[in-house]
């Protein structure tokens, strides 16, 4: 009888639609599950106390038509609604989406959304409502990405798991969970596992949280591009390519990205061969990357334990780096700059440059490249007088440093401090 | 306890409760009329909605370059409230009066080269403004085409026709769920049309009234229904057929206009990429040439920018529209044919701009 009611109320939900339309039709989220199928399902009641679980407005379970189920409940919730998941391996062709504002989606225990014979859509979860949380859920092999959520104010993604099962493979989605013109964005105690570009990615958004993350195998694990204010701290990333990127790209509608502070992370042995397709941003990163700032300014680094990377352990470039095409966008700054990194330990890094690393590594005739690298272009039209825009070096133990333009491993006229940046509130 | 048969018994207890509700509805309402086609004919849209005959006060539209949808045909119908009136916008959405309805259905000519044999209604969509808001339902005709049913969750229609060209086509069509119309119709994630608006309405219509195709601005301003600083018609903005007689290029930019750029433009759900995809632009960088690629993930082909000049097989452009795969098609939802037609448009209008390398790893 375990799955008794949770089916009854399943069906129900994915049928319901289809006799009765108008949403005003069903009970406030407060009296429980069943939605409008209330009357059809209230049979239930004898079947020896299975209940809505605690905390749940609204409880789907696997069915013969699980993209039906789900995103009929999804269609039919109202803000304040918790739709559960109920145990089990819901198999989706289908794009999921939910547009309606300030609703939880709660995976229970053992709850999997697989997503490995989608037929359609960009994305397993695509989220459009604000304030949305999406906890306790494991997602498998979306075609594209895991969790979207666009143009939103307040998203949570918590507990969550998305992973492609065969590991890290050029065909697989670019993002595991991925906001994007977003605000008000928490990532936390999440695994993403298998991203042909980021495991977490945050785009174009303001005021993050990424936190106490674990992410493997993928091209990235985390990236915060063209974003500001966002505290990336106590993840752990380790078998990507690249622990974590502060990217600006041009010709974007949000640029400027800014004041990302990344700190208390354990990034080690990230070395994985860069598996995403070329065409990407992320197929430059070398191999073997702790942490690569492109661009942005006003990022603080500190207190992380970088280790075991053959490449690069800290590392600042301008966009021309890219050997892209010259953007010729004219709001866009090409330049890292203002950045401060203090008080990280680097161990390990740079003995066996690859990738692009291995470029500059041939160019320095260096065999092994530093724990501290700064393409060392400047931004000449700018006034930095007052050391703003200085990038800044401090108390990281005994890590060895370069500057490719002046080819200088003397780090004293960059040892200097910049105020550290608040920790952010949501 | 057996699941399937916890799952029958929970839908037999649905059906009947079904029915039932039904019933009581239709005590109420009296019988319903022997044309029925269900709920639809709530909204006053049809006199007789088998035969997509429109009722008195619905205006049947058309636009002059339509979004591909698996060869679908397209019928487009607009109701305003009595005495109500639109204000008329030279770009984007106009503002609707509260009660405004936008009717489309999709069909299927049984045999595309002869419509008069028939053909199978699939999906009639309304898109009905209530409160200040745009809402979205589908409703699907049953096989027998005698009624329909809302269906929220979309779902798969399995449809056999002839095409122009004299092949069998065999086609799982897909009906989006309701959600998913807000991907499309959507600024902001505000739900809102996109047929009627000025660039799309430029062209004529022949309202059976005698006077042979007349524009359909001017006619709709003449019933009062469109209101507002409507221009004289050389100043409104316009589109063109992109498999008309206009030049090429104004042909492939009106195509992607319709096709995509209801996603990709400011403020819509590709809005991220920054490609924008509008026929007023005039930056070529903006609409794609020698533009990498933000967000593509394994939707690359390993290609560098969106569109080579000169080279199509190394535009990402062409790589995205030439696929049915789900994390690589675009459009990204809906279809499940490649428009073979608007493929080979895009492709010969980047064939024919003057060659030119991208620089970078590209080309």
């Amino acid at each position: 009888m375990r799955y008794g009611t949770w089916l009854v109320i399943a069906a129900l939900a994915a049928w319901g639609v289809g006799c009765s339309s108008d949403s005003e039709d069903r009970p406030p989220p407060n009296e429980g599950a069943g939605g409008q199928g209330g009357d059809g399902g209230s049979g239930g009641d004898g079947g020896g106390g299975d209940e809505t679980p605690d905390g749940c407005t609204v409880l789907v379970a696997p069915s013969d038509d699980d993209h039906a189920t789900i995103q009929g409940a999804l269609l039919d919730t109202e803000s304040g609604d918790v739709v559960c998941f109920a145990e089990g391996r819901y198999e989706l062709k289908d794009e999921l989406s939910l547009t309606v504002s300030n609703v939880t989606l709660r995976g229970l225990e053992g709850a999997v959304l697989d997503f490995t014979n989608q037929e359609s859509g960009g994305n397993g979860i695509l989220i459009t409502g604000n304030d949305t949380v999406v906890e306790g859920l494991r997602i498998e092999n979306p075609k594209g990405n895991g969790i979207r959520a666009t143009k939103v104010d307040g998203i949570t993604v918590r507990e969550v798991e998305v992973e492609w099962t065969w590991g890290p493979k050029a065909t697989n989605g670019g993002y595991g969970i991925y906001p994007v013109e977003s605000t008000r964005v928490l990532v936390e105690n999440c695994f993403v596992s298998g991203a042909s570009d980021t495991g977490i990615y945050v785009g174009q958004s303001n005021k993050i949280i990424v936190r106490n993350n674990e992410a493997t195998n993928n091209v990235a694990g985390i990236e915060i591009e063209n974003s500001t204010d966002a505290d990336v701290y106590g993840n752990h990333l380790y078998g990507n390519t690249s622990g974590v990127l502060i990217f600006n790209l041009p010709h974007l509608a949000v640029k400027d990205g800014k004041r990302a502070k990344i700190r208390n992370n354990l990034i080690e042995d990230n070395n994985l061969d860069n598996f995403a397709p070329e065409g990407n941003i992320v197929a430059i990163v070398p191999p073997g990357t702790g942490i690569l700032v492109m661009a942005s300014d006003h990022n603080e680094i500190h207190d992380n334990e970088i280790k075991n990377h053959d490449s690069l352990g800290i590392a600042f470039i301008n966009w021309g780096m890219t050997l892209e095409e010259d953007p010729g966008d004219e709001g866009f700054d090409w330049y890292p700059e203002g950045n401060y990194t203090h008080d990280n330990v680097i161990e390990n890094s740079g003995g066996n440059p690859r990738g692009q690393a291995a470029m500059i590594a041939a160019l320095t005739k260096l065999e092994e490249l530093p724990n501290l690298f700064w393409d060392g272009v400047v931004d000449e039209g700018k006034d930095n007088s007052d050391g703003s825009l200085t990038n800044c070096f401090n108390a990281n133990g005994d890590a060895t440093f370069l500057n490719l333009e002046i080819k200088s491993t003397d780090l004293e006229p960059n040892t200097c401090t910049h105020p550290s940046l608040p920790e952010i509130e949501l | 306890m057996n699941r399937a048969l916890v799952l029958a018994l929970a839908l037999s207890l649905l059906v009947a409760s079904c029915s039932g509700d039904e019933g009581e509805a239709q005590g109420q309402q009296g019988d319903p009329p022997a044309t029925s086609t269900g709920e639809l004919d709530e909204f006053g849209i049809f006199a007789d909605a088998r035969q997509q005959i429109p009722a008195e006060g619905v205006l049947p539209f058309d636009v002059i370059a339509t979004l591909y949808a698996d060869e679908a045909w397209k019928r487009r119908f607009v109701r305003i409230p009595e005495g109500k009136a639109i204000t008329y916008a030279n770009e984007g959405s106009w503002e609707w009066p509260d009660g405004s309805i936008i009717a489309k259905t999709f069909s299927f000519p049984l045999d595309m080269r002869d419509p008069s044999l028939g053909e199978r209604l699939v999906e009639t969509r309304l898109l009905i403004k209530e409160e200040g808001k745009w809402t979205a339902r589908t409703y699907v005709w049953n096989e027998e085409q005698t009624t329909t049913e809302r269906l929220r969750v979309g779902g798969i229609v399995p449809l056999t026709y002839v095409d122009a060209q004299g092949t069998t086509r065999s086609l799982d069509y897909r009906v989006p769920n309701e959600n998913q119309c807000v991907l499309c119709h959507s600024t902001n994630n505000v739900l809102e049309p996109l047929g009627p608006v000025t660039k799309m309405l430029a062209r004529d219509y022949d309202y059976g009234d005698g006077r042979g195709p007349v524009d359909q601005i001017d006619h709709w301003a003449s019933l009062g229904i469109l209101k507002g600083e409507i221009p004289e018609k050389q100043a409104r903005p316009s589109l063109v057929n992109p498999f008309g007689d206009a030049p090429l290029e104004d042909r492939a930019r009106s195509y992607l206009d319709v096709n995509c750029s209801h996603c990709h433009r400011p403020g819509g759900a590709a809005s991220a990429t920054n490609l924008l995809l509008l026929a007023k632009l005039t930056n070529p960088h903006d609409y794609g040439v020698c533009r990498t690629p933000v967000a593509t993930g394994p939707a690359s082909g390993g290609l560098h920018y969106d569109i080579v000049p000169g080279k199509p097989d190394e535009s990402i452009l062409v790589h995205r529209m030439s696929s049915t795969a789900p994390e690589i098609k675009m459009p990204q939802i809906a279809n499940q044919t490649v428009d073979q037609a608007g493929l080979a448009l895009i492709r010969e209008w980047i064939e024919k701009m003057p060659a030119k390398s991208c620089g970078g790893d590209g080309s």
